[in-house]
């Protein structure tokens, strides 16, 4: 089906004009000589030069006999359409896959091998639903695909498809082929990667839903005050009551160091829930970690601390809200004071970066505490994780809210020497 | 902490909190002169009573705290702590304007009003003095101007130099039994209305 003729196949043919040429002289020879003998031994002349031409050209033939990987017919009509739908094929973007009734793989495109990271060639006759969708899937496929082929056209349906790169979600758009007498002979079909549009869209949803949860929170939060509140006074006012009742004011303790958790988790959660307005203005975040460290000074004092400030000239201007960057540097800040043992080493550096035309100031936080485990590491930023008893898991929480609110990043990891790293990203506008 | 002890006009729409103050702020010390269910009442009963301290609630029935803080302090100037369940920016941004030296977010504990009281105490001292010192400055400031006119009008009138009319001028206020200002001001006037005031 190719178009191109190799050089073999040029000698193939000038061999063949060789052998013509050859033939013609015999029988140019045969006519000469005719004249010149009697009949009969003209008729043997003739019918042995004959024979033996006969014979080279079939021994030549026998030679130059077209093998299956040497084509030596000229391209079609029919072959040039059909190359040509071939590139089409090829050129597609989408997944192209034509299965046949017993649902092996009958054609494929490049969009799809790619994909697949097979050949066409290998990828035909396999069992597709066997081979490429998730086992949990399948039976409902078959299902499907069975449908197809007896009565109802399903035109499109997304499903899971196993590649080497992993699990892509495949939107598919089919068509069941039928031959002449209307039986169904195969499906076509063709699909597009719809994984990204997918987690977008469940993310929406699931952003959705926790904006309403927020603020069915930040109600409760705003109306729980209150309550608390009078629990509070009752509570103090029957303190004043109990002062000569050792074993009941013991009760009331007991009580107040409940209503103190409350109350912690109380603020913490108004915190969470109010909305930020940020008040921008020109920053250097490498002060406003000078000013958090000094007011973190009742958690170091007395402990073996350092915290090295890298590098030692200011690079870290932006603009952003200077109290939202202290709440942030002082979330971290603490988390890493908690998470280590004396003697503590905090590293933190500041540098400026540049991703899509927009330039960030980005500061990593790194100390030598007890690290970040892989769930730690994964829930870090969500509300209510904690690893510490009395915590409320809403610091970091806020924190990654503040920093976003900025249009910056965060992310955790795990240090090199254990530890854990911080790494805030800020835009510098 | 010590505070002197202060006369304190409390106001919050529950009864519980009402209670809580009306036994608290004892023990810490001071005394409950006005317990009052909102903001109405809390002006009726402070402008008899005249607290040195208001601690009001924000959101009450008639009359909202900080309103009624505004009318008191209009009258007699009262410093005031709020204790309230909300902290909205539109609520804390009125406060501001008004005499409130301090805004406490409820839940609170005795533990809490006890240095807010006294931070605001110190505070609305401190305002008040400054506030005094300004009021002295100002009328030293429009006292000397007045007493530089007058030097003007004598050194015109009797054909004198500078220090020469100061001196006339004290001598005339030391021979009246009268301040140098008033003495200036007597010198001014037959000059026409166009003096100061």
């Amino acid at each position: 089906m190719t178009t191109s003729r190799s050089a073999r196949e040029h000698l193939d043919s000038w061999l063949l004009v060789g052998l013509g040429l050859f033939g013609c002289t015999l029988i140019v020879a045969a006519a000469f000589v005719a004249p010149r003998v009697s009949t009969l031994a003209a008729t043997v002349v003739g019918s042995v030069l004959a024979v033996l031409w006969l014979l080279v050209v079939a021994v030549a033939a026998f030679l130059v006999r077209p093998s299956p990987n040497r084509k030596l017919q000229l391209p079609t009509p029919a072959a040039a359409a059909s190359d040509a739908r071939r590139r089409i094929l090829d050129t597609l973007p989408d997944l192209l896959v034509l299965l046949d009734a017993s649902g092996r793989i009958a054609e494929t495109n490049a969009a799809l091998e790619k994909l697949l990271q097979r050949s066409g060639e290998s990828l035909r006759g396999t069992h597709w639903l066997a081979e490429f969708v998730p086992e949990i899937d399948r039976a409902d496929l078959q299902r499907l695909f069975d449908q197809m082929l007896s009565h109802r056209d399903v035109t499109r349906i997304t499903s899971p498809l196993k590649t080497p790169g992993g699990t892509f979600q495949i939107e598919w758009h089919n068509q069941t082929l039928r031959n002449g007498k209307g039986r169904a002979v195969g499906v076509l079909a063709i699909g597009r990667d719809v994984t990204e549009a997918r987690r977008v869209q469940q993310q929406a949803v699931q952003s959705e839903r926790l904006a309403a949860i927020g603020q069915m929170v930040a109600g409760l939060a705003h109306e729980s005050g209150n309550a608390l509140q009078r629990s509070q006074a009752c509570l103090e006012m029957l303190e004043l009551r109990l002062r000569d009742q050792p074993e009941l004011l013991d009760l009331v303790y007991r009580i107040q160091i409940a209503q103190d958790r409350l109350n912690h988790l109380h603020e913490e959660l108004q915190g969470y829930a109010a909305p930020i307005v940020l008040e921008r203005e020109p920053v250097s975040v490498r002060q406003v970690i000078d000013t958090v460290w000094q007011q973190l000074e009742p958690m170091w004092q007395g402990r073996q601390t350092s915290l090295t400030l890298l590098p030692t000239d200011d690079n870290s201007n932006c603009r952003a809200d200077p109290r939202a960057l202290e709440s942030v540097f002082r979330n971290i800040l603490e988390n890493a004071l908690e998470a280590a043992t004396d003697p503590v080493e905090i590293e933190i550096r500041c540098a400026t970066c540049e991703e899509s035309h927009r330039r960030f100031v980005q500061v990593t936080i790194r100390d030598n505490g007890c690290g970040l485990d892989e769930e730690a590491r994964v829930r870090i930023f969500q509300p209510f994780f904690t690893t510490k008893p009395q915590g409320t898991g809403l610091g970091m929480s806020i924190t990654r809210r503040l920093v976003e609110s900025h249009g910056g990043e965060i992310s955790a990891a795990t240090a090199a020497g254990g530890g854990t790293v911080i790494t805030v990203k800020l835009p510098e506008e | 902490m010590t505070t002197r002890s202060l006369r304190i006009a409390v106001a919050d729409d529950e009864a519980d909190m009402r209670d809580y103050f009306a036994r608290v702020l004892p023990v810490l010390g001071h005394e409950v002169v006005a317990v009052a269910r909102n903001g109405r009442e809390l002006v009726e009963q402070s402008l008899i009573a005249r607290p040195d301290l208001l601690v009001v609630d924000v959101r009450m029935p008639v009359m909202d705290g900080l309103e009624a803080v505004r009318e008191i302090c209009a009258a007699i100037p009262t410093p005031a702590i709020v204790v309230s369940a909300y902290s909205d920016a539109e609520l804390v941004r009125r406060a501001m304007e008004e005499c409130v030296m301090a805004y406490l977010i409820k839940p609170i504990k005795q533990t809490d009003i006890e240095p807010a009281i006294a931070i605001a105490i110190s505070r609305y001292g401190e305002m008040e003095q400054l506030r005094q010192e300004t009021a002295d400055l100002r009328r030293s400031l429009e006292d000397r101007k007045i007493i530089e006119r007058a030097k003007g009008v004598l050194m015109k009138r009797m054909r004198l130099d500078e220090p020469e009319a100061l001196r006339r001028l004290q001598k005339m206020a030391s021979e009246s039994n009268r301040r140098l200002v008033e003495v200036a001001r007597g010198v001014i006037e037959p000059e026409g209305p166009s003096g100061p005031r």
